[in-house]
């Protein structure tokens, strides 16, 4: 297995064990203690327990959260996913069928070192009922769209 | 993979306003289909958004900080430098992943950060 396919594979089981389970602690052997977080273009401390917090939140908000990889790129140590995020919010039993997301990962001695992480919370918002529609949002921004 | 960079600058110049609009058409394949957020586009919708966003947001650049990718795809972290009313300059962060066919883009996959909505809003992945 050339270093790419284990990164991805690395990168898939992420996806599949803590973010579309409740393997929580996984990400002990997936992320590295010094991991470099960029969420909304911001730089924070990450590391396992950062992940294992994170993904434990958000399972306990949608507990049925199933993630899946649609688009997939790697290429020496980096890897790129366009996921796609099905799920029930626990609270109001709203179902998300759209909630999308395109993330950075570079790999270094079998581990995730640094992730960027963009995702459409406004349309995960939109989807809860608790913001208008992003296209109804957007024609309020273009003047010509009206 | 070299073409389909300097394409995607082409292209990036196209949203910065510094190439025709009509370019387009020799960048990207007819059945061009993008995705931002969960919202789909084609081409015609493609330029209507470049054009609208020009309109309404003209001191908006967008850059490209760091690209890398395989035969099929192309993946790139970008910027966007958006000046506010009072002079001072903020970004935003956006990741997109092309699909090329041959030298041309065929589709993309897109997210822009939201502000945040509160500090330590750090979730997902």
């Amino acid at each position: 297995m050339i270093a790419s396919d284990s990164n991805e594979a690395l990168v898939r089981r992420l996806y599949d064990a803590v973010w579309s389970s409740d393997d929580f602690e996984i990400a002990d052997e997936l992320i590295a203690e010094g991991e470099t977080h960029h969420p909304h273009g911001r730089t924070v401390a990450g590391g396992p327990a950062f992940q294992k917090q994170a993904a434990s939140a958000f399972r306990a908000a949608f507990p049925d959260a199933r993630f899946a990889l649609e688009v997939i790129v790697s290429a020496g140590d980096l890897v790129s996913v366009r996921w796609r995020c099905t799920a029930t919010h626990a609270q109001t039993g709203a179902k998300i069928e759209d909630y999308v997301g395109v993330n950075f990962f570079r790999i270094a001695d079998g581990k995730i070192v640094e992730i960027w992480d963009t995702r459409d919370d406004l349309g995960l918002f939109a989807q809860l009922g608790l913001a208008p529609p992003p296209a109804e949002l957007m024609s309020q921004v273009y003047r010509s769209e009206e | 993979m070299g073409d389909r960079r300097e394409t995607l600058r082409r292209y990036q110049a196209i949203w910065n306003g510094e190439q025709p609009l009509d370019t387009l058409d020799e960048m990207v394949t007819p059945g061009f289909v993008g995705h931002i957020g969960s919202r789909d586009r084609d081409l015609s919708r493609l330029k209507e958004d470049i054009a609208s966003y020009r309109a309404n947001a003209p001191t908006v650049r967008f850059t490209i900080d760091h690209q890398f990718g395989d035969e099929e795809y192309l993946a790139s972290r970008a910027t966007a430098h958006i000046s506010g009313q009072d002079g001072n300059e903020f970004t935003l962060q956006g990741i997109n992943i092309s699909r090329w066919e041959g030298d041309r883009l065929a589709e993309e996959w897109a997210v822009w950060e939201t502000p945040p909505v509160s500090e330590g809003d750090d979730r997902v992945g």
